[in-house]
């Protein structure tokens, strides 16, 4: 895994994803707007981090630009030593699959297939095998408290219950960097929680979480928090002091 | 991606069922169509077909073998005169009417022949009773299918009826050899023929010329048009002559290839509905596989696995369907060609169509960026 091959010798600041002046200006001049503006941050393993700001502060562009899915305007993104923002960037989709799980604020489950499914479908176009897939979906779901729903579809479970079917969708096959965009939004208070609280659980010395949100009740459970407005890092706050 | 293309489908069921029958009603559409306009070629050059041979010599200006005028008994001994000509087989092929036990009368085809050398079997596919057996004075056959509609027992075999005021005698059956105009063949022999039709000794409305060699063939049409009454042509012209003759004169061509395109445009449309708004309802779905890393191929092959479920399903009820419409058309007289090749040929169509079908969704998923799902 490209994770470990950075070889940090202390676990807490293995690298995962750095970002250098990174910047997304849209439209053509004279009428440009700087959505993301020369941001330059490093997202590390065995951490919790949020990313906080105001509706329109540039959050899902810049998650999508660390994740290869948007062109860059200028600047760098290293997505685990590699250089996606060059002629690298051909190499994006195979660092997702292998290194990246992504939750979503809608769950976007396959409604016709069951929860064992939904993951262990995803981990075949991942590559894996379908005997090891459904060996891994079915683990993953049990890890998410979701084993006695296994065979169940979408429509008979709960958000929350829907929710952890993502987020084991996300984990199954191990990435080293789990990325939500506002993954409690559609939940209820207590729910969010919850599933933040599963967020939590899952990070290691191998492996981070970077979730983009505006709700504020998700903030005691950080490791580290990067407030945005207008494109601009303004607060980089490390919650253990 | 498999799994999941095919679990979307069937999730779907009224919409996978619609398709599917969209599929077969166009495949059925399509294959009976051709299948008519077959039938209707091969019934129409059959005679032509069968009675084979190398050139055919007939009245100048005849266009189809069914309007052949008869030629005078002076160009039997002139074709036979050239020296590549093996042999000329007379063939008597004129429209008449048969008379019904019940004093109506019927439109009959009466075609005579001769036994003769090496010559094909004529007429072919007797049920009962033999060819030599319509050397004998007023014999004919009458086709197992016709023998309601000339008012005959159902085996005629041994009846007796009117031919254009002559006392005909059944001595044979054949089976399943039709006209294009659903007019009755009554095979016999030339005498009879003559006999029936007032002509004299020697006349008939066509030769059939073997060849020594069929290098000789322009040579011999050539030789035989040097008679400014006769005109000739190889079999195969003669063939395609008269089934254009039928085609173009019946209207049948346009009216076939009218509705069978109905039915391919109602498939492309029902089919590329089903694929489309399946595409559209997991649209989300699909940008999150883009974002976890799936590449273009994988997110069209979603598409492909439905059609291919809808396209094979929808062939196969279709085809079946298609068999048992020409089954029950077979029955009530019309001529339905479904051999292999206008299976497949058929089969190739409606692939094209299904693609077709599949090419919005194709695109719609190939513009997925990813981007979409946040
Ligand atoms: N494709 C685009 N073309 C032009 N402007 C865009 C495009 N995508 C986003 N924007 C603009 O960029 C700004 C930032 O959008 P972004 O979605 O990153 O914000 P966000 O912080 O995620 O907001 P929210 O909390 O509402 O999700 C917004 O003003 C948006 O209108
Ligand atoms: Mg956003």
């Amino acid at each position: 895994m490209a994770a470990a091959t950075m070889q940090a010798t202390d676990a807490r600041v293995t690298t995962l994803l750095r970002t250098e002046r990174l910047s997304k200006v849209y439209g053509e001049p004279p009428i440009q707007t700087t959505v993301v503006n020369k941001v330059s941050v490093e997202i590390r393993a065995n951490a919790l981090t949020l990313l906080m700001g105001p509706s329109g502060s540039g959050k899902t562009t810049l998650l999508m630009m660390m994740a290869g899915l948007v062109d860059v305007s200028s600047g760098q993104v290293e997505l685990f030593g590699t250089d996606i923002t060059g002629p690298e960037i051909v190499k994006a989709p195979a660092i997702r699959r292998h290194e990246l799980g992504f939750i979503f604020q809608n769950y976007n489950l396959f409604l016709a297939l069951t929860a064992l499914e939904n993951v262990a479908e995803v981990l075949r176009l991942k590559g894996f095998r379908a005997k090891v897939a459904y060996a891994q979906a079915k683990e993953a779901l049990e890890a998410v408290g979701l084993g006695h729903r296994l065979n169940h579809r979408p429509a008979k479970l709960s958000g929350g219950e829907q929710q952890r079917v993502a987020i084991a969708r996300a984990l199954a096959g191990d990435p080293a960097l789990i990325i939500g965009d506002e993954p409690t939004a559609a939940l209820d208070t207590k729910t969010g929680q919850t599933i933040t609280a599963l967020l939590k659980e899952v990070i290691s010395p191998k492996r981070g979480v970077l979730l983009v949100t505006h709700d504020p009740r998700l903030e005691p459970h950080a490791d580290r928090i990067l407030r945005i407005e207008d494109g601009r890092i303004i607060a980089d706050e490390d919650r253990h002091g | 991606m498999r799994r999941i293309a095919l679990k979307c489908l069937v999730f779907d069921l009224g919409r996978l069922i619609t398709s599917v029958l969209g599929v077969a009603i166009a495949t059925a559409l399509l294959l009976a169509q051709i299948g008519i306009y077959e039938g209707m070629k091969v019934s129409s050059s059959r005679i032509i077909r069968n009675f084979g041979g190398d050139v055919w010599a007939m009245a100048r200006g005849t266009n189809v073998i069914d309007n052949a005028e008869a030629i005078s008994a002076g160009i039997g001994p002139l074709v036979l005169a050239h020296p590549c000509v093996r042999e000329a087989r007379g063939l008597i092929h004129s429209m008449t009417f048969a008379r019904r036990p019940d004093g109506s009368y019927e439109a009959v085809v009466l075609v005579g022949s001769d036994p003769q050398g090496e010559a094909p079997y004529f007429p072919w596919r007797m049920v009962a009773g033999l060819p030599s057996d319509l050397g004998h004075p007023m014999a004919v056959t009458v086709d197992r299918l016709d023998a309601r509609k000339l008012g005959l027992p159902q085996n005629p075999m041994g009846a007796n009826f009117e031919v254009y005021g002559q006392n005909a005698h059944v001595v044979g059956v054949t089976r399943g050899i039709r006209s294009i105009m659903v007019m009755p063949y009554l095979f016999t022999s030339l005498d009879n023929a003559r006999a029936v039709l007032g002509l004299t000794e020697g006349q008939v409305s066509q030769w059939v010329l073997d060849l020594t060699h069929p290098s000789c063939v322009p040579d011999v049409i050539d030789w035989v048009e040097r008679h400014r009454d006769i005109q000739a042509f190889t079999t195969a012209d003669w063939a395609e002559r008269t089934e254009q003759y039928w085609i173009k004169e019946s209207g049948a061509g346009s009216m076939l290839g009218l509705t069978a395109l109905l039915g391919l445009v109602v498939g492309v449309v029902i089919v590329g509905q089903t694929l489309y708004s399946l595409t559209q309802q997991h649209f989300k779905e699909l940008a999150m596989l883009r974002v976890v890393g799936a590449n273009a191929g994988e997110l069209v092959s979603f598409v492909a696995w439905q059609v291919l479920v809808i396209g094979i399903s929808g062939a196969i009820t279709g085809t079946g369907l298609a068999y048992g419409v020409g089954w029950l058309m077979e029955q009530s007289d019309i001529e339905v060609s479904l051999s292999d090749e206008v299976v497949s040929f058929g089969l190739v169509v409606i692939a094209v169509m299904c693609l077709l079908a599949a090419a919005h969704s194709v695109r719609a998923v190939l513009r997925i960026r990813g981007t979409e799902v946040f």
